[in-house]
């Protein structure tokens, strides 16, 4: 029993050791994907607001389009159908199909986060003299932050999460890792086992970050983070 | 400075909450005006900033057509100081900070310019020591002086208070209008829908009583609120003292 303890432990050791060199790939693609979720994100969100009709309107087909596609089928509309024009390489393709699924989430988000600052702050703002784009960027946008945080730390680990499927276009990310290593040693239990203690850290690590951002970003008697 | 409105009126639906009203306000005058809540005043302050759009008639500051459609709009509402009811501070940033943002973003001061100006207008207010704490910390008689002071701050040639007492609790109500009646003393120009008659009394050159929209009574302070013409004006009066 002991013996068999003993030699679970150094395979699985051994799978983590053969994992973990894929660990910054997953984090790489996850933090530059989100990054551009966040800045197409914010642009969307803000133009689904626009006092013009059809900007509005445009902006809320290109969150609703998005958002009706799984994220399998972006990637392989990307690499396999736009990469082949561009001739994107797998690393783009996949930050840029995971960015662009995931700005439609946040869109939302920034959306509803703007809409919920009382207007009488755009009125203020707008009384002290500033346009409407000052008013945003010093006055709403500020204030959105707080409320948006959690929502969006959520959507932040979720895409960690789906960054996997990228594994799909052959990056060599976590998963992608763990089928390399199962289809050379066929070891499956303990392989997807290994793979899937990873993610949990990074996760639970990650939940951990965002609990200590909502406490930074508190301030008293205001917003959704508490004291 | 002269205030110019004429034949105004303001529409939501079927409703018109300004039903062709017209004044005109010299520089460093105050004016009080009163009436029943729902009555247009706050529309009408609002109007006078393009905070509201109205459908017919016109208001000139200085000249300057008030169009909220108008790029010369910011540089009204530059000359045009707004106080609320719901003091409208912003929550995110610190008193001194709330001074400080327009100053900088608008009139282009830089921070330290932006800060003395802050602290003057805080002593001046009363409230020097209170620069660092954030709106959520402040009572509501503080929060209402910051948001005078902030407005101030611009510099602006015309002061509209909204009803800014209303959601105040009544120890609160005196040191808000203190600050007020030292601003008329200094001379600043004042639209002031309220609901305190006694201090419409005090410091008004003009009252103004409007009801459903339009103007039903308007003159010095000593005839309107002490000797009024007309029989709504002693109602209302009766109903509110």
């Amino acid at each position: 029993m002991t013996e068999w303890l003993a030699r679970q432990i150094v395979l699985f050791w051994d799978i983590l050791q053969y994992l973990i060199p894929a660990v910054p790939v997953t984090i790489f693609i996850t933090i530059l994907s989100f990054m551009l979720a966040l800045a197409l994100g914010l642009v969307i969100g803000i133009l689904r607001l626009s006092r013009f009709r059809l900007i509005s309107r445009l902006a809320g087909l290109y969150i609703n389009a998005i958002r009706g596609i799984p994220l399998l089928v972006h990637i392989f509309f990307i690499y396999f159908g736009l990469g082949k024009i561009l001739s994107l390489d797998r690393f783009t393709a996949g930050v840029l199909a995971v960015g662009i699924c995931y700005s439609a989430y946040l869109a939302e988000i920034f959306r509803s986060g703007i809409e919920a600052i009382d207007y009488g702050q755009h009125e203020a703002a707008m009384a002290l003299g500033m346009t409407r784009y000052q008013t945003l960027r010093y006055v709403i946008i500020p204030q959105s932050w707080r409320i948006v945080i959690p929502p969006l730390a959520n959507e932040f680990i979720a895409s960690l999460k789906d960054s996997s499927l990228v594994s799909i276009i052959g990056l060599r990310e976590i998963t992608r890792a763990g089928r390399e290593y199962y289809s050379q040693y066929f070891v499956d239990f303990q392989t997807w086992m290994a793979v899937g203690v990873i993610y949990l850290a990074m996760t639970l690590t990650l939940s951990r970050v965002v609990k200590y951002l909502e406490k930074v970003y508190a301030v008293h008697g205001f917003g959704s983070g508490r004291k | 400075m002269t205030i110019q409105i004429r034949d105004l009126i303001c529409r939501f639906g079927d409703i018109a909450a300004l039903d062709g009203v017209s004044m005109k306000v010299e520089k460093g005058q105050v004016f009080a005006i009163i009436g029943p809540s729902g009555s247009g005043k706050s529309t009408l302050l609002r109007c006078l900033n393009a905070l509201e759009d109205f459908q017919s008639g016109e208001i000139t500051i200085d000249g300057l057509k008030v169009d909220r459609r108008h790029k010369q709009i910011h540089q009204i509402r530059l000359e045009v100081g707004m106080v609320f009811q719901q003091f409208n501070l912003f929550p995110h940033l610190n008193v001194i900070d709330n001074i400080k943002l327009a100053q900088m973003v608008v009139r282009q001061r830089d921070s330290r310019t932006a800060e003395d100006k802050g602290r003057e207008l805080l002593n001046k207010v009363g409230l020097g020591d209170r620069a660092e704490a954030f709106p959520g910390q402040l009572s509501g008689g503080q929060k209402q002086r910051v948001a005078i002071a902030r407005a101030l701050a611009m510099e602006p040639q015309i002061m509209l208070f909204d009803e800014v007492t209303s959601s105040l609790d009544p120890e609160m109500v005196g040191e808000v209008l203190d600050v007020m009646a030292r601003l008329a003393e200094d001379g600043m120009t004042m639209l002031v829908a309220t609901h305190e008659i006694g201090f419409a009394r005090e410091i008004a050159d003009e009252v103004v009583f409007i009801e459903k929209g339009r103007i039903v009574e308007q003159g010095p302070p000593e005839v309107v609120l002490i000797n009024p013409q007309k029989d709504r004006t002693r109602e209302f009066l009766k109903s509110v003292l």
